[in-house]
């Protein structure tokens, strides 16, 4: 019944691009993700947001941390300021478009670290059954920590810094990634074309990262997307306990923090990077979704 | 109200998948009819639409299907456009399905009591009558231990037990209309020939009607009086089975018996002519027959152009129903004799390429059984093999065949004997980049066996240069196209992926990667059965054709007598992990047979009197060197000997087997038998067979 | 396998497991020695009193010494050397009781004074939230997946999604500035304090209903995807062609297959929620154990931090373990090796 099912074939055509990229390619311009107006609805904010972040110093004439004395008697949303200013008279819109920058480049540094590391451990444990007990143990034991126990412990440890946060990420992140890749590892090893592999003498490497990983990539981008919103999530709650990016640097987590002392005077201060926060992971994660969606059907 | 005789009614029924122009249309103008008590058979490849055709009948289409046109009565009422509770209701009562995988389809959470229950209830059956139906389907079935079988989970059963219980629950509420869908595919070939001839049983016996739908057309052959050929969605021919099993008109029809293999008499082979066209891309629509491109008979202008409809072959026989221009009149001739048959015995040949010597390969019991003993999946096996010769290795599913083969190409290491190949002795691990491109392999599932992430020009390219002294990009590439050309595949599919092939083109593409660097020894495990037949006698045909090119040896692993009798020079017949008959083909096949063989060849001839295992208990260990490995299920045990004492090996002409029966006594083929394929006798009752 | 050998390496794994996490934590936190005793000592101690008390403590030992003895003294085999070297003034506290996590320099009080209460208040946060969690989860996942594909299926999957893409600072503002700023109906502020006026019960609903909106939607995804993954397999396609009614095809034959895998990951959410409250607890001042870690992590009470991961490492491993019991109980096959 399957057979009926699946489109017709499309021409053939010449000189392909590399394997990889035409996956990802083909994932993205497969006509299913373009037709699917969650997608749509999740680009809006996440393109937004990036566009926010590229070119913040055009988008407001306010330095982040500059405060303005006038408006610490009136931090409401006016002419002047947009979006109001904050409990120091910052302006409210300009830390928001900074904090963008660190939000978006963080979130993703992190992610790329934990997936190189994940990527490489659970290849290796899923291959080599030497290697797999003690890879398996340390994943089982770190994921263990509850996520935001473990962040806590890290950052008192090693300090609050975005270098740091992007190690608290990894530490917790690659674990899964591992555990995720191992598993299809052990999924696919047993395929015949690894094999065939095998039967032509081929180097373990080859096998674990020319036979095996490019079966990985459309799965490793749908769990990247829907870790991207998470960490986001996560990173933003690191800067609303107080273990974030350091003051006076903009950080829409500790703006949120910092602005819940006074909900019940101004409730803006903190609304505003909820708002934020919310709107680029909800984003994120309809685009997600949709790739998801896709992807399974594909 | 008037009567209605037929249960079953198709009418002109045309389902699509899709909408609109993306619509592909699954069945087009599919009419049929079922009286009461009869039993039509519906035949075609994988994706010919029989099973949609059956899915619209329960009235269940998924997947985006629609029923364009057309209508489908069971007992006179239309199923299309039922209400819900009608339409459970003609299922509850009218409706059975048996399904493919019989342990797939019992739920596994629920005790079959349950499941049993369940059913009689919906049937409207009081307590006391439930009970007494349950108990007594359940005999009809053979299933004698009903008491344990319904407090039972469906895992505590085996395959062959499932598939009795989903055909009772099927028959509990005493239907009109029985579907089965490819009900014995997934089982083994002993199983499969104990349960269809339960089916035939049923059949005879009852006044239901049935629609058999299956790949295997003497399969079909065996329960049905009439049968119907399906092909790209379109009824092809219908007609009683004798009729298509011995002057089918349509060449298809015609086709698919030539394709289907068969065991034949002594000294002849049956040509396998497959119809396949492998380097054709599938093509969305035929203006004129659907069969056109494949067909030996078409002509250029009425074939391609004009649609043919089904029309009666003649006045005499209105019965038999043709969709073809030029249908074929004459009595059909199955080729037998095959020229490249080797039928020297291997004494006569040089130096072996191959020589396996002692083979044991044991895995560590707590995988298996519980009680402490290593499982023995390969027993002191040992045999040579010569270029240019094929060797088949037969077994059921567990027979340590496939770890054979495993251990000749190096994937596993036997925990004791060795190889030795091209007169050295192979490492027991880590074999030489010459050793690797000597030997190569060819595996079962078409769906694994490429790299789905690669294209196939990528990984034939990879293959050639790891296997050959080629390094340069041209001289690669120009190796890769030769190698699509011998395997009849336009090399411009190079740049597609697996997914987009067949599963007979991804079979041709492996067979061009294991042929990368010349090899001397190809190991085929199962490389044939997961295809359609057609398929599948091309693919045969193509290995021999590179087989006879370039004196290449095939290991053949198997689980299928009449392939191997059809492809395979010597065979080597495995049990539980041990040779019990080798040699020649014919003289293992014609000559006195082992138990065992007879047991499998009883099966594949589809005799009317089945050979039952005496028991069925599978868990039964092992012990080496403790009595004949069959002995535990053979029908022709002679006693406590056979349990304790190891059987001496016997030889017959060219075929050495090993049992304690002399060989005078042992069975042998009758003449009756070697008649392929046989048509049932429409009425005529099969008989059990008693032990 | 035998269910009780199974039984049994399963919990010599977490075990294992609880050994390694909890010496990853000491090494982390107690790396530098010259760092425990300013700890302890405080920011304005000499470097020389500082290397006293290292010398005393025994913080130059190997870092496997120093562990074992750490070990020792939390499950009461040792005598905390703080206590008996009387570093501290306060009322005399004992020096050896199992699970002496030390004294915490921030609370001047033993670690378990600080932190039993503090679990209390979560235990009865958490238990609300996770029935909360559960239900909702369990019931918006068996529709979505009963109905696969349809408009109701893809509108809750649609709020399943957007309610979990919501980090719970984001609700919890959210919702305060609705229900206590804009209206206010119920309390900013839930430190179980009922003088302000507002019951224990009205503290409870905000930080509660804050948790559900966050985790419902990851328990609803979980149900959905095994519930359709069954309503496709063969057996359910045969129970509809048996003429059973869908709601019967729903509730006997996909329910008690489909419930397997997300009964695991509804029970894992006891261990998440340990931890899924700090935030929490943080933005509505509630005296969990949550904010008595990051209070202790924020003013480098080491002792303190220390017992709040052990601690919640425990819960996380107790529910693993319950869960893979639970698993082994829900599935027939294993029942009848027992």
């Amino acid at each position: 019944m399957s057979d009926q099912t699946q489109p017709l074939l499309a021409p053939i055509r010449h000189g392909r691009p590399p394997v990889v990229i035409e996956r990802i390619w083909r994932a993205v311009s497969n006509s299913l993700l373009l037709r699917s107006p969650l997608f749509y609805v999740g680009c809006v904010p996440v393109v937004l947001w990036c566009l926010v972040a590229i070119f913040a110093p055009l988008l407001t004439g306010y330095d982040p941390n500059a405060q303005d004395i006038a408006a610490l008697s009136q931090p409401e949303p006016s002419a002047l300021h947009l979006l109001g200013t904050d409990q120091l008279g910052r302006d409210v819109w300009a830390r928001i478009a900074f904090g963008a920058r660190s939000v978006l480049t963080i979130a993703p540094l992190s992610l790329l670290s934990s997936y190189a590391f994940g990527i490489v451990l659970g290849l290796a444990s899923g291959y080599s059954r030497l290697i797999d007990p003690i890879v398996t143990k340390l994943c089982d034991v770190m994921l263990a920590f509850p996520v935001i126990v473990l962040y806590v412990v890290l950052i008192t440890a090693i300090g609050p810094s975005s270098s740091n946060i992007i190690v608290a990420v990894t530490v917790s992140t690659a674990p899964a990634v591992a555990r995720i890749v191992r598993g299809m590892v052990l999924d696919l090893k047993d395929r015949e074309f690894v094999d065939a592999a095998r039967i032509r003498n081929e180097s373990g490497l080859y096998i674990m990262f020319f036979e095996l990983l490019p079966n990985m990539v459309v799965p490793l981008l749908v769990d990247f997307c829907l870790r991207m919103g998470y960490t986001i999530i996560k990173i933003g709650s690191l800067g609303f306990l107080g273990l974030g990016l350091p003051p006076p640097d903009p950080d829409w987590g500790g703006m949120v923090k910092e602005g819940v002392a006074f909900m019940l005077v101004w409730p803006h201060i903190s609304l505003v990077p909820c708002l934020a926060i919310a709107s680029l992971v909800i984003g994120f994660n309809l685009v997600a979704d949709a790739v998801a969606s896709v992807a399974r059907r594909a | 109200m008037d009567i209605v005789s037929s249960v079953l009614e198709v009418e002109a029924l045309t389902i699509a998948y899709g909408k609109g122009r993306r619509a592909i249309e699954a069945v087009s103008e599919v009419s049929l009819s079922i009286e009461s008590g009869e039993a039509l058979g519906l035949v075609g490849e994988s994706g010919c639409g029989k099973s949609t055709l059956a899915m619209s009948v329960m009235s269940h289409l998924t997947g985006g299907a629609r029923i364009l046109s057309g209508s489908v009565q069971v007992c006179g009422i239309p199923v299309n456009g039922l209400r819900s509770s009608a339409l459970r209701d003609l299922r509850a009562r009218k409706l059975a399905m048996i399904h493919q995988d019989p342990m797939a389809s019992l739920n596994p959470r629920l005790r079959i009591g349950r499941q049993l229950r369940e059913v009689a209830t919906l049937a409207v059956l009081s307590r006391e009558e439930r009970e007494a139906r349950i108990e007594h389907t359940l005999r009809s079935v053979r299933l004698a231990d009903t008491h344990r079988v319904l407090s039972s989970y469906p895992f505590e059963l085996s395959g062959g037990q499932k598939q009795r219980i989903v055909i009772a629950m099927a028959l509990l509420a005493r239907p009109a209309l029985m579907l089965l869908d490819e009900p014995t595919t997934a089982l083994d070939v002993s199983v499969q020939a104990e349960i269809v001839d339960l089916i035939a049983e049923i059949r005879s016996s009852s006044q239901m009607g049935m629609l058999f739908i299956s790949h295997d057309l003497p399969l079909v052959a065996q329960v049905c009086s009439r049968i119907g050929v399906m092909y790209k969605g379109e009824l092809v021919e219908i007609g009683p089975t004798d009729q298509i099993m011995n002057e089918p008109s349509h060449p298809y029809s015609r086709a698919l018996l030539a394709c289907t293999p068969r065991i034949a008499a002594r000294g002849q082979r049956a040509l396998l002519t497959g119809i396949d066209i492998p380097s054709k891309v599938r093509e969305p629509r035929i203006e004129g027959c659907r069969f056109a491109d494949r067909c030996s008979n078409a002509r250029a202008d009425s074939c391609l152009e004009e649609h043919p409809q089904l029309r009666a072959l003649n006045n005499l026989q209105p019965d038999d129903r043709v969709r073809c221009h030029f249908p074929i009149t004459e009595q059909a001739d199955v080729p037998l004799q095959d020229a490249v048959r080797n039928d020297t015995a291997p004494a006569a040949l040089p130096a072996p390429l191959l020589e396996a010597d002692h083979l044991t390969r044991l895995f560590p019991h707590r995988a298996v059984s519980g009680n402490g003993q290593a499982v023995r999946a390969n027993d002191d096996i040992s045999f040579h093999m010569y270029r240019g010769r094929t060797l088949a290795v037969i077994g059921e599913s567990g027979s340590g065949k496939s770890t054979l083969a495993r251990l000749v190409i190096g994937l596993d290491q036997p925990s004791d004997g060795y190889i030795r190949f091209e007169g050295s002795k192979l490492p027991p691990s880590g074999r030489s980049d010459k050793v690797a491109s000597a030997m190569q392999m060819v595996f079962q599932n078409p769906g694994g066996t490429l790299n789905p992430a690669r294209t196939v020009g990528t990984g034939l390219r990879r293959a050639i240069r790891k296997l050959t002294n080629l390094k340069a990009a041209s001289a690669v590439d120009q190796r890769a196209r030769d190698l699509m050309l011998a395997v009849q595949l336009d090399p411009a599919l190079m740049d597609r992926y697996p997914a987009e092939l067949s599963g007979g083109q991804k079979q041709r593409v492996a067979i061009a990667r294991a042929f990368a660097g010349s090899p001397a020894l190809v190991i085929a495990d199962e490389a044939v059965s997961a295809l359609d037949v057609s398929v599948q006698a091309s693919i045969l045909q193509l290995l021999k054709h590179l087989q006879a090119q370039r004196g290449t040896a095939i290991l053949f692993i198997s689980h299928d007598l009449a392939v191997v009798h059809a492809f395979a020079d010597d065979v080597m017949i495995v049990y539980r992990g041990k040779v019990v008959h080798s040699g020649l083909v014919d003289d293992v096949y014609h000559g006195p047979l082992h138990p065992y063989t007879e047991r499998l060849l009883n099966a594949a001839l589809r005799s009317e009197r089945p050979i039952l295992e005496t028991t069925s208990d599978e868990n039964t260990p092992v012990t080496a060197g403790h009595g004949c490995v069959y002995a535990q299920k053979c029908h022709r045990r002679l006693g406590d000997i056979c349990l304790t004492v190891e059987p001496p090996e016997r030889r017959a002409a060219e075929a050495t087997l090993r049992c304690h029966i002399l060989l005078e006594q042992l069975g042998r083929l009758s003449p009756r038998q070697r008649v392929m394929p046989q048509a049932c006798n429409p009425g005529g009752t099969s008989q059990l067979a008693a032990q | 396998m035998n269910p009780t050998v199974r039984l049994a390496t399963r919990v010599g794994s977490a075990l294992a497991t609880m050994l390694v996490a909890s010496f990853l934590v000491f090494v982390l936190l107690e790396y530098s020695s010259t760092n425990v005793s300013a700890k302890i000592l405080g920011p304005y101690s000499s470097e020389s009193s500082r290397q006293m008390l290292s010398e005393k403590l025994g913080l130059n030992d190997p870092l496997l010494v120093r562990y074992l003895r750490w070990i020792g003294v939390v499950v009461g085999l040792r005598e905390d050397p703080v206590v008996t070297s009387g570093l501290i003034g306060s009322p005399v506290v004992d020096a050896r009781y199992f699970g002496n996590f030390g004294y915490s320099q921030l609370y001047k009080k033993p670690v378990v004074e600080v932190v039993l209460p503090a679990l209390e208040n979560t235990a009865l946060l958490a238990t609300v939230a996770f029935f909360g969690i559960a239900l909702l989860g369990m019931l918006i996942g068996i529709v979505c997946g009963a109905y696969e594909g349809s408009a109701i299926d893809r509108s809750l999957s649609l709020v399943a999604s957007v309610a979990a893409s919501v980090p719970e600072y984001a609700s919890a503002v959210i919702l305060m500035f609705v229900f206590v700023v804009t209206y206010q109906v119920l309390p900013g502020a839930s430190n179980l304090d009922t003088t302000s006026g507002w019951s224990v019960s009205s503290q409870l609903i905000l930080p509660a209903a804050v948790l559900i909106i966050y985790d419902f939607g990851y328990v609803a995804r979980t149900v959905r995807t095994s519930m359709t993954n069954v309503m496709r397999s063969p057996y359910i396609k045969a129970a509809i062609l048996k003429g059973l009614s869908f709601r019967r095809v729903v509730f006997v034959h996909a329910l008690k297959n489909a419930m397997v895998t997300p009964f695991t990951v509804i029970l894992l959410q006891i261990g998440w929620l340990v931890s899924g409250v700090v935030v929490t607890e943080v933005v509505f001042g509630y005296p969990g154990f949550g904010r008595v870690l990051l209070e202790a992590s924020l003013s480098g009470d080491i002792a303190l931090v220390e017992a709040c991961t052990l601690i919640s490492l425990v819960v996380v491993i107790l529910t693993q373990v319950a869960s893979d019991v639970g698993y082994m109980v829900l599935n027939p096959e294993m029942r009848a090796r027992a």
